[in-house]
């Protein structure tokens, strides 16, 4: 299958995965970058610490991306996400996926990060420039 | 009794205040009665057990599977990934 996952703590090189979801049989090529955002309402972000339980994490976005690559008909489809410390405006995520429409590239995007933030075993440490931290855990 | 580990991410480490914990269980004891245990030892795990998932030998399993001897746990609180 062409589909590269990956956890990472190194910076995301996401030129390059565009480059390799380039085909010929696609006409489109679209990729999402997630970004760390220093102001969330009225609190200012100093850095986020991301962690995982690496080997479900995994398992999981493979199993994501398997399932939109039949839905969507994706040619080549590559997710990176970073792990430890992160400041505003680095790249935490890249979901990078070639299709013979971009309509389906936009919607395989959407999905697949809607299916991340969902189920995928990562979590973030929001720290202020206060010095106060908290682990993210949504309600619902 | 039954030996199992446990391992705990994010804000449920911060609460139990290690990564892992080595414990002795029933036999026959489920995912959700683990829960109850867990919760009846850190109370302040609870809304975070409430929401959890859990993995056994790596795999999400449902509540009511029955854990057996040298299970590995995971305790996975809500994502926020991404």
């Amino acid at each position: 299958m062409n589909m590269r996952i990956k956890l990472t703590n190194e910076p995301i090189a996401h030129e390059e995965m565009v480059e390799n979801c380039r085909t010929k049989s696609a006409g489109a090529i679209v990729l999402f970058l997630g970004t760390v955002r220093e102001i969330t309402g009225t609190e200012q972000t100093l850095f986020l610490e991301y962690e995982a339980f690496a080997p479900l994490a995994e398992k999981t976005l493979i199993e994501i991306a398997a399932e939109a690559t039949s839905k969507w008909g994706i040619q080549k489809i590559e997710i990176i996400h970073r792990l430890g410390i992160l400041h505003p405006g680095e790249t935490s995520i890249a979901v990078c996926v070639s299709c013979p429409h971009r309509a389906d590239a936009f919607a395989a995007c959407q999905q697949i990060m809607n299916k991340i933030k969902e189920v995928v075993p990562i979590w973030k440490k929001e720290t202020s420039p206060k010095g106060v931290s908290n682990w993210i855990h949504p309600k619902n | 009794m039954i030996k199992i580990s446990v391992v705990f991410f994010a804000g449920a480490r911060d609460i139990v205040g290690q990564n892992r914990l080595e414990m002795q269980i029933p036999a026959l004891t489920s995912i959700a009665d683990l829960r109850a245990i867990l919760i009846e030892k850190f109370p302040k795990l609870e809304s975070l057990a409430t929401r959890a998932a859990f993995a056994v030998n790596e795999i999400l399993v449902l509540t009511d599977t029955l854990l057996v001897e040298n299970d590995d746990v995971a305790f996975l609180p809500a994502v926020s990934g991404g």
